[in-house]
C-alpha cells in the first residue's frame, strides 16, 4: 500500500465542444484538466486555488468519477479508480465525499434533513437501520445543529446552517477523503468563519484527508498545510502553505497574492493595484509555450515557445516557470 | 449632494412586518466614495433600491424618511422625475452582470440605450460614444464587439460592459452594489482600479455596497457598517479600521481570515443575525455580542458621534464603558 491516500497521476479531463455555425461545424477540445499529478497523504489538508475556469472543480469531480477522465490514473488507497468496475467503485465511494459550494442547490428542498442524512447510510448499509435516527441526531450535533431540527426542510435553515447539513451528510459515512469545492464562498464573513472552524475541527478529530478548493487565498491559507495553484488545467506551483505565501515562485501565484484586497486602508489614496492584465486565455485556443505568458509581467520570447514543466526548485516546493531563478528573489 | 435621513423601508409580508431598513441616515458630498458594509440581510441593498424607487410595492413600503439629492426628495419624487434621474444622473451597477444584462440584446445596443433615452442622441452618435466608453473600460476592439451578445463575454468583461453602461451619461452618483463579488480576485482588482480611475476622471460620487472589508479599505473614504437594517457605526475609513467603536465592526474584522495571520482558530460571532420580523427595542447585535450587558437589549440605540465624523450606536461605548 502506498503512503498516499490519494494519488493522482497525470490526470487529463478533456471535453469535446462544438464550435462554429451550422454550416462550418468544428469540434474543439477543451482541456479542462491537462496532466495534473497530486499526491495527498492521509490526514493532509491540501488547498487548491486558481481563477474560475482553471479546472479546479473539474479535477475534484474527476477524482470521484462524477466526470470520466480522459487519461491518467487516480489511485485511492492503492486502487486505481479510473479502471475500477462500477460495483467495486461503489464499495469505495462512501470513503470519499464532496461538499459543494451552494448549500441552496446541493440539498433537496423536498426532503427533510433526516432524509438527506439517512439516504447515504441506507444506500451503503453501513449502519444497522435501527441506529440511523440516533446517528442522524449525532451528526446534527457534531456539526453544530440542534438534534430537534432533523425533521425540518432545507428552506427553514439559513445558508450557514445548510452548509452544516451538507457537511453532516458528507461525514455521515465516515469518509477518509473529503473534497470541498468552495465550501464557504456563498456565505457571509461571520458565518464563513464558523464553517471553516467546524471543517477544521472535524478534519482533526476524524483524521480526514481534505482537498479544499477555493479562489480565496486567505481561506486556503487558514485551512491548508500544502497549496497547489492551478492555471489553465495545470498545476503551476505546489508547496507548503508557508513556502508558497512567503516565497511564491510562479508569477501567477505572486499576482494572486497581490490581488487580494487587504482590509487595511492605505495611508495614501492609492489606486487599486491590479497585478494582472487581461482575462485568462480561451481554453479552446490555448496560447503557445507557457499558458500564462500573455498575462505575465516577466514573460520573454522563450516563454512563448517553450512550455515549462513542473520542477522542484526547492525541497518540496515545485513550480512550472522558466524564470524561477530570476523571479523568486524579487519582493512580492 | 445626497442626504438621507431616517429612512425606513418595511416589507409587509404574510409572516409579519420585515424591518429591512430601519432609520438609516447618511450624507455624502460630490466626488466622495462611501462604503456600505454588512452581511446579507443587513439592508444595504434595500437602502439603495429605496433611493432609486426600485422597491417592489407591495410588499415593500417606504415608511418614513427623506433622501435629498440636489434638493429633490427621491422618496417622494414622481415616477417621471425618478425615471429622468435614473441612468442619467444616478447610475447603478449590480452584482451579477449576467442577470443585469439582457441576454437577447447586443452589447452595443444596451450600452447605447441610456444615451438614446436620456440625451436624445442620434443612433450614429450614440454608437460612436458607446464604442468610446467601451474602449475606456478596457474592451479591446470595441466597435466589433458591440455586435456580440452578453454570453459571448467573460464575467469580468460583462462587468466592464455594465460599468460602461453606467458611466456613459457621466452620472453625478454611481451606486455600485457588490460590483466585484462574482469576479475572481485578479479580475476584481482590475475592475476596482477601473471604477476608481473613471471616478477620478469624471469627478462623480460613489456608493460602494459590499461585504468585503478589503475592498472597502482600498476604495472608500467613509464607511457605514450596517446590521439588521440599521447603521451601527459610521466614520472615516481610517477610524473604522484602526479604531472601530462598535463590537460588531470589531467582530466582523476579526472573523475574516487574513493572508498575514496564521492563528489556529478563527474568531467567530456566535449565533445568527436576528429575525427582522420580530421587533426589538435595544441593540440588534446584543444577543450575539460578548460585551453586551442586560440593558443593551432594552435601551433604544441611536447612532451618536464619539467624536466629529465618527458615530457609533453602541450604548456601552457611548457611556464610556468600553
Amino acid at each position: 500500500m502506498s503512503e498516499f491516500l490519494l494519488d493522482i497521476e497525470n490526470l487529463k479531463t478533456h471535453f469535446t465542444v462544438r464550435m462554429g455555425n451550422l454550416l462550418a461545424r468544428q469540434h474543439g477540445v477543451l482541456r479542462a484538466v491537462d496532466g495534473v499529478s497530486l499526491h495527498m497523504k492521509k490526514g493532509e489538508v491540501l488547498g487548491l486555488v486558481g481563477e474560475s475556469g482553471c479546472g479546479k472543480s473539474t479535477l475534484a469531480r474527476t477524482v470521484v468519477r462524477l466526470i470520466p477522465p480522459t487519461e491518467g490514473a487516480v489511485r485511492f488507497d492503492g486502487m486505481d479508480l479510473t479502471t475500477l468496475s462500477p460495483s467495486l467503485f461503489r464499495k469505495l465511494r462512501p470513503r470519499m465525499q464532496m461538499i459543494f459550494q451552494d448549500p441552496y442547490a446541493s440539498l433537496n428542498p423536498r426532503r427533510t434533513v433526516y432524509d438527506t442524512l439517512a439516504e447515504p447510510m441506507l444506500a451503503h448499509a453501513i449502519h444497522p437501520r435501527k441506529t440511523i435516527p440516533r446517528i442522524a441526531g449525532e451528526l446534527m450535533e457534531k456539526t453544530g445543529l440542534s438534534r430537534r431540527d432533523v425533521r425540518k426542510y432545507p428552506h427553514e435553515f439559513s445558508g450557514g446552517q445548510r452548509q452544516r447539513i451538507a457537511i453532516a451528510r458528507a461525514i455521515a459515512l465516515q469518509p477518509s477523503l473529503i473534497l470541498a469545492d468552495e465550501p464557504v464562498s456563498a456565505l457571509d464573513v461571520s458565518v464563513q468563519a464558523q464553517i471553516l472552524n467546524l471543517l477544521r475541527a472535524l478534519q482533526k478529530e476524524m483524521g480526514l484527508t481534505l482537498m479544499l478548493i477555493s479562489h480565496d487565498l486567505a481561506v486556503v491559507r487558514y485551512m491548508s498545510q500544502r497549496i497547489a495553484v492551478m492555471y489553465f488545467g495545470k498545476i503551476v506551483e505546489l508547496g507548503t502553505t508557508n513556502d508558497v505565501f512567503a516565497h511564491p515562485l510562479h508569477p501567477y501565484t505572486r499576482a494572486l497574492i497581490r490581488a487580494v484586497p487587504v482590509p487595511d486602508p492605505p495611508s495614501e489614496r492609492s489606486t487599486f493595484f491590479s497585478p494582472l492584465k487581461g482575462d485568462p486565455p480561451s481554453p479552446l485556443n490555448p496560447p503557445t509555450g507557457c499558458p500564462f505568458h500573455p498575462r505575465c509581467p516577466h514573460a520573454t520570447n522563450e516563454c512563448q515557445q517553450n512550455a515549462p514543466i513542473l520542477t522542484e526548485h526547492f525541497p518540496h516546493h515545485t513550480a512550472a516557470c522558466l524564470h524561477v531563478n530570476k523571479i523568486h528573489t524579487l519582493p512580492i | 449632494m445626497l442626504t438621507v435621513k431616517n429612512l425606513r423601508t418595511y416589507f409587509h409580508t404574510r409572516n409579519g412586518i420585515v424591518r429591512a431598513v430601519d432609520k438609516v441616515s447618511f450624507s455624502m458630498e460630490p466626488g466622495e466614495t462611501l462604503g456600505i458594509v454588512g452581511e446579507s440581510g443587513s439592508g444595504k441593498s434595500v437602502t439603495m433600491y429605496s433611493l432609486l424607487g426600485l422597491i417592489p410595492s407591495p410588499p415593500g413600503r417606504i415608511e418614513e424618511g427623506v433622501a435629498l439629492f440636489d434638493g429633490e426628495d427621491l422618496l417622494t419624487a414622481s415616477k417621471n422625475t425618478l425615471r429622468s434621474l435614473r441612468g442619467k444622473r444616478i447610475a447603478m451597477i449590480f452584482q451579477d452582470p449576467m442577470t443585469a444584462l439582457n441576454p437577447y440584446m447586443r452589447i452595443g445596443a444596451q450600452v447605447m440605450e441610456p444615451l438614446l433615452v436620456h440625451e436624445g442622441c442620434s443612433r450614429n452618435e450614440a454608437r460612436r460614444r458607446a464604442a468610446e466608453v467601451l474602449t475606456q473600460v478596457g474592451i479591446q476592439d470595441a466597435a466589433a464587439r458591440m455586435d456580440r451578445y452578453p454570453h459571448e463575454f467573460s464575467g469580468g468583461m460583462r462587468q466592464r460592459v455594465m460599468i460602461a453602461m453606467a458611466l456613459i451619461t457621466h452620472p453625478d452618483l454611481l451606486i455600485a452594489d457588490e460590483p466585484t463579488t462574482a469576479l475572481d480576485v485578479t479580475v476584481q482588482a482590475q475592475v476596482l482600479e477601473l471604477i476608481r480611475e473613471r471616478q477620478r476622471d469624471l469627478g462623480m460620487a460613489m456608493i460602494l455596497v459590499t461585504h468585503n472589508l478589503g475592498v472597502v479599505a482600498g476604495a472608500c473614504k467613509h464607511v457605514l457598517v450596517m446590521y439588521a437594517g440599521r447603521v451601527l457605526e459610521s466614520g472615516p475609513v481610517h477610524d473604522i479600521f484602526h479604531d472601530p467603536r462598535h463590537p460588531y465592526t470589531r467582530a466582523l474584522m476579526q472573523s475574516m481570515p487574513s493572508l498575514s495571520d496564521t492563528s489556529d482558530t478563527l474568531f467567530t460571532i456566535p449565533g445568527q443575525p436576528p429575525d427582522l420580523s420580530a421587533s426589538f427595542t435595544g441593540c440588534p447585535f446584543a444577543p450575539r455580542c460578548h460585551l453586551a450587558k442586560d440593558y443593551c437589549s432594552d435601551i433604544p440605540c441611536t447612532l451618536e458621534e464619539v467624536w466629529p465624523g465618527h458615530a457609533t450606536a453602541c450604548v456601552r461605548t457611548l457611556r464610556n464603558e468600553l
